[in-house]
């Protein structure tokens, strides 16, 4: 007799719906694992698009800049001559860059427009496009952003007059007005020699680069992760990814991949709870595919039947979880960036296959794992397993140690822990049958302990996935709780003045500083400013202000900055590999790094001078634009300055309540996708618990045939599932400590820059042990409220 | 004379069992009285509601029709078992029943003193445990107090079975096949020891088999037949 697959199949759906309960939490936990993904997908989707679209002009399809101190022109003839000989490989386009600050504090940047415009870099343009080709434009073609000129409107720069042909949405990198125009324009406006060059800008095509955008498209955030690529061999000067031109494209893209990763705990969590019902389920039928079996039906036919009907589950819920991810995308939307809930977009292919792959995928590979380990048993062996763990182990350990192995690799290393550590549950559980065996207390509770610890096959999945769950919730949270300490105590130095005032161009800061001095309750006023320069070719936003003891402090260093010392943030001194007490060469002057301060938050490299050193660096007097005032009212303060045309005046009170309100906004994603895990967690140990009765079934009807009642059977279930519940606890407590010491300590350096001091606190440990005891509680409950009936009825 | 009033009466007891479109009736009018001590076997082929018959003794399924009236105690009324609530069924169950079933009829993870505490615990009678502990030693288990089920051979774990089902002095013992997953040998000295026990205690024993030398030793048998 031949049973199609067709019938095994169907088989197999009708016995899922025979066991509704576990049937309906599988499939809840695929929605949930989907909706993590889809929506942080979506999200991430979301930004990468804000983040294009912000990306400079004379950036779009720049994948390195080269640099070094003195670059000229002849060093740009020279790589482009080796190019044109077909000694650069891969190499695409190479376009030369010159940029500087005005005294107005203007960014020009400069560069071979033929190009950007054959690369399709000014797309906005197109209406001006024809005059500038004709030359009949009125002044010298220009982008601006963080100017107020519109298209088509014309502006002098010193004495060249130029034509706006479009403006760019302001990028976070421009803390300054950016005017992009053509290399000879720019040459003309700074006077400088033509022989002169800040950069070369390169363009590289490589199978990996490519990967690497194939990959972003599917994983955003994941070129973060990605090892560099190969850089172009241009061996007389610095070359660099052009990722340090752009911080806060970086900043992002590496948040984006600690989502992704993030995110992806759910799904890890689905498959667990897809793996451990899928063995329940395999017991229950063990006896019908066994007799399938040695009537002849194939393992392979067997197989691909329970496999297939688990697949067919996975398909509609993968589907209710797109749908629902996306609307939770709207909603961090909304939660993270203070914006309105936007209408349901369905989302694109990437979204969709990626989706389908990931929850058709929870559901093949969670069945085949089952069938694997459970039928038929004959030849399993452990040791292979016990190989490949310990292999593992020490590859992940490799990607801890070897900082070069980025965020890949210490995310690598935090999976490969976190599972090993949580599939210590079993072991776990079986340790503490010998202290069960000879427990004493009241029967129920004996009976309760001893079947959790007697049956870890059963329970011990879904143990580990409510470890895994707890853990990276008590990781983040110390993470985020360490971080947010950091940064509020951050800004209770930085932002210590009163009132903070933002001074536009057309108002001249120190007349104003000076009458303010004048006015009654002020205590004290401090000038700053900053502009954007080149530090051993990257782009470092110098800050200078009066750097007495008192403001040198709040950077954390406990003296007056002289003239020949600078303070470094965290982020610059790892790009350049240098730390306080050496040197740093700035332009033609040698400074001495006097302290590196913390700079959460900041995006970009900083450089702190004095005041009285900036006007040494930068060649004339450097434009305040900013105003500190410490004062005995505040409030009447504000209202003081508020009534001068263009002056932005806040409270710092107020800038650190919003900051600190950002912050939190930023972490309601993380929070989320946490709390996404938990839930799934709970659900796989209810359905382990629901599993679990129904394969003791036969104790459950001797306890019903010797009067055991309601109160017996919710002591037993309760101290069953709360045994499980602690064992997962036990494991959570310590991975989650070290999860969040590798959070502060590893991840944020690689990630973003700066380091962070881990703090063990205790509310972030306790929240998710209270939460995973309710859960173990509410499964218990329900485990030993439910009849799982003993006889035929 | 006044005579004696049953243990145990069943009248007009009708069970079916539905499978789809299909209506099987297992239990079809059946009429019959137990008196107080008296071992009654239920005997019948597979399929004659041997199981379903205890089951609705033991108020653990409920009956189409019919009235199933136990007497708890000798100085007690009968209760109408087929009308007991959940919770009064497991009272019931936990006070005037010992249960002997042919497999499954340990706790796993409890050791063989715990099972016999298990009724003890639950009617708090922890105090006749040594009367309990006395009657394990009749039995010949008085050794095996520390031991898992897991490492007692069929024969003693019916023996334990036993030996529970009267820990707590119940007026009613139902046997479910108990020798049905025995070897001959065993199956006899079980049997012995089960109506010797429940003899000592003077309970009422129904005994559901299909072997009819073990039915011959009860008091009385019951023919149950097989219904279309």
């Amino acid at each position: 007799m031949t049973i199609s697959l067709g019938l095994l199949v169907l088989a197999t759906l009708r016995f899922m719906r025979s066991a509704p309960g576990s049937t309906v939490s599988v499939f809840v936990g695929v929605v949930i694992g989907i909706i993590s993904i889809a929506g942080v997908h979506i999200l991430s989707e979301r930004i990468g698009e804000a983040l294009s679209g912000a990306r400079p002009a004379w950036l779009d399809g720049v994948t390195h800049v080269a640099t070094r101190d003195g670059l000229t022109m002849d060093d740009y003839v020279s790589e482009r001559l080796r190019w044109r000989n077909g000694e650069l490989r891969d190499v695409t386009s190479l376009m030369p860059l010159h940029e500087f600050v005005t005294a107005d504090g203007v960014r020009v940047v400069g560069t071979d427009w033929i190009a950007v415009l054959d690369g399709g870099g000014i797309p906005p343009t197109s209406e001006f496009r024809g005059d500038l080709l004709s030359g009949s434009l009125r002044g010298a073609p220009a982008i601006v952003t963080g100017l107020p000129y519109a298209a088509g409107e014309v502006f002098a720069l010193g004495s060249v007059p130029l034509q706006v042909m479009a403006r760019r949405s302001e990028a976070k990198e421009a803390s300054t007005p950016v005017v992009f125009v053509d290399l000879s324009t720019a040459f003309r406006i700074s006077g400088r020699s033509p022989k002169h060059l800040d950069a070369i800008l390169i363009s590289q095509e490589s199978s990996f680069v490519s990967l690497s955008v194939w990959l972003e498209r599917i994983m955003p955030g994941i070129s973060a992760g990605l090892p560099a690529a190969d850089l172009p061999q241009l061996p007389r000067l610095d070359v660099r990814p052009v990722a340090t031109e752009l911080p806060t494209e970086a900043l992002i893209r590496a948040v984006l991949f600690n989502l992704g990763a993030l995110g992806s705990l759910s799904l890890l969590v689905a498959l667990l709870l897809m793996y451990q019902t899928a063995t329940v389920w395999l017991r229950r039928q063990q006896l019908v595919l066994r007799s399938l079996f040695e009537v002849s039906v194939s393992m392979r036919l067997l197989a691909a039947g329970f496999i297939g009907a688990l697949f067919l589950l996975a398909i509609p819920a993968t589907f209710l979880g797109i749908v629902c991810g996306e609307r939770l995308a709207a909603v961090l939307q909304s939660v993270v960036l203070g914006a309105p809930l936007t209408d349901i977009v369905f989302p694109g292919g990437e979204v969709l296959l990626k989706s389908l792959i990931a929850g058709t995928g929870v559901a093949i590979v969670g069945g085949s794992i089952a069938w694997w380990r459970e039928w038929p048993k004959d030849h399993r062996g452990t040791k292979g397993v016990a190989v490949g763990v310990a292999g593992l182990l020490i590859a992940s350990l490799a990607g801890w140690i070897f900082k070069s192995s980025g965020l890949a690799g210490i995310f690598f290393c935090i999976l490969v822990v976190a599972l090993v550590a949580a599939f210590c549950a079993m072991p776990l559980l079986r340790k503490l049958r010998h202290v069960a065996q000879s427990l004493r207390g009241p029967l129920w509770m004996r009976l309760g302990i001893r079947e959790a610890s007697w049956f870890p096959e059963d329970l011990g999945v879904a143990c580990a996935a409510l470890a895994l769950a707890v853990a990276v919730s008590i990781g983040v949270g110390l993470m985020v709780e360490s971080f947010r300490s950091e940064f509020s105590e951050l800004l209770e130095t930085r932002l210590a003045p009163d009132v903070l005032v933002t001074v536009p161009s057309h108002i001249d800061a120190r007349q104003l500083a000076t009458d303010v001095a004048g006015w009654s309750g002020v205590e004290d006023v401090s000038l700053s400013g900053e502009i954007s320069i080149r530090v051993r070719g990257l782009p470092v936003v110098l800050g200078f202000t009066t750097f007495d003891r008192k403001r040198a402090g709040r950077y954390g260093y406990q003296n007056a900055l002289n003239t020949g010392e600078v303070l470094i943030n965290e982020s610059l001194a790892t790009v350049l590999d240098i730390g306080a007490g050496e040197e740093l060469r700035v332009g033609e002057i040698n400074y001495n790094i006097a302290h590196v301060f913390k700079g959460y938050g900041e995006s970009g490299l900083r450089l702190l001078i004095d005041a009285s050193a900036a006007h040494q660096l930068v060649g004339r007097d450097p434009r305040y634009t900013r105003l500190s005032v410490d004062t005995l009212d505040p409030e009447a303060m504000l209202q003081l300055l508020e009534r001068i045309d263009g002056v932005e005046v806040s409270l710092s009170a107020a800038v650190r309540a919003r900051a600190l309100a950002i912050f939190d906004r930023t972490f309601a994603t993380s929070d989320a996708l946490t709390w996404l895990a938990l839930l799934i967690a709970s659900g796989a140990l209810l359905n382990a618990l629901a599993g679990f009765r129904l394969s003791q079934q036969a104790t459950g009807r001797l306890l019903d045939a010797v009067g055991a009642g309601g109160l017996f059977n919710l002591g037993a279930s309760l101290v069953r599932a709360l045994v499980v519940g602690g064992a997962a606890i036990m494991i959570a407590i310590p991975l989650g400590i070290w999860l969040g010491f590798i959070l502060c300590s590893e991840v944020n350096p690689r990630a973003f820059g700066w380091t962070l001091r881990f703090q063990l606190l205790f509310s972030p440990v306790m929240v998710p042990v209270i939460l995973a005891i309710l859960a173990a509680l509410v499964a218990g409950a329900a485990g030993g409220l439910t009849r799982v009936p003993g006889v035929r009825q | 004379m006044k005579p004696i009033s049953p243990a145990v009466s069943v009248r007009g007891l009708v069970k079916t069992y539905r499978d789809g479109e299909n209506v099987r009736r297992v239990v079809d009018g059946l009429n019959f009285d137990a008196l107080p001590g008296e071992c009654v076997a239920l005997w019948g082929p597979s399929g004659s509601g041997k199981s379903t018959l205890l089951n609705i003794l033991a108020a653990l399924l409920k009956p189409d029709a019919g009235e199933v009236l136990v007497r708890p105690s000798r100085t007690e009324e009968l209760i109408a078992v087929h009308s007991l609530t959940a919770a009064q069924a497991t009272r019931y169950r936990r006070r005037c029943l010992g249960y002997v079933f042919q497999f499954f009829n340990l706790v796993p993870t409890l050791t063989v003193e715990e099972n016999i505490r298990l009724p003890l615990a639950l009617n708090g009678m922890e105090k006749n445990w040594f009367d309990a502990k006395a009657r394990l030693g009749r039995l010949g288990l008085g050794d095996r107090l520390n031991a898992f089920p897991e490492v007692l051979s069929g024969g003693e774990r019916q023996r334990v079975a036993i030996a529970r089902a009267l820990a707590h002095r119940p007026s009613i013992v139902l046997a479910d096949e108990p020798t049905g997953n025995l070897d001959a040998g065993n199956a006899q000295t079980v049997a012995a020891l089960l109506f010797e026990a429940v003899r000592a205690e003077g309970a009422t024993l129904l005994l559901a088999t299909h072997d009819a030398s073990l039915a011959e030793c009860a008091d009385r048998r019951i023919d149950l037949v097989m219904h279309s």
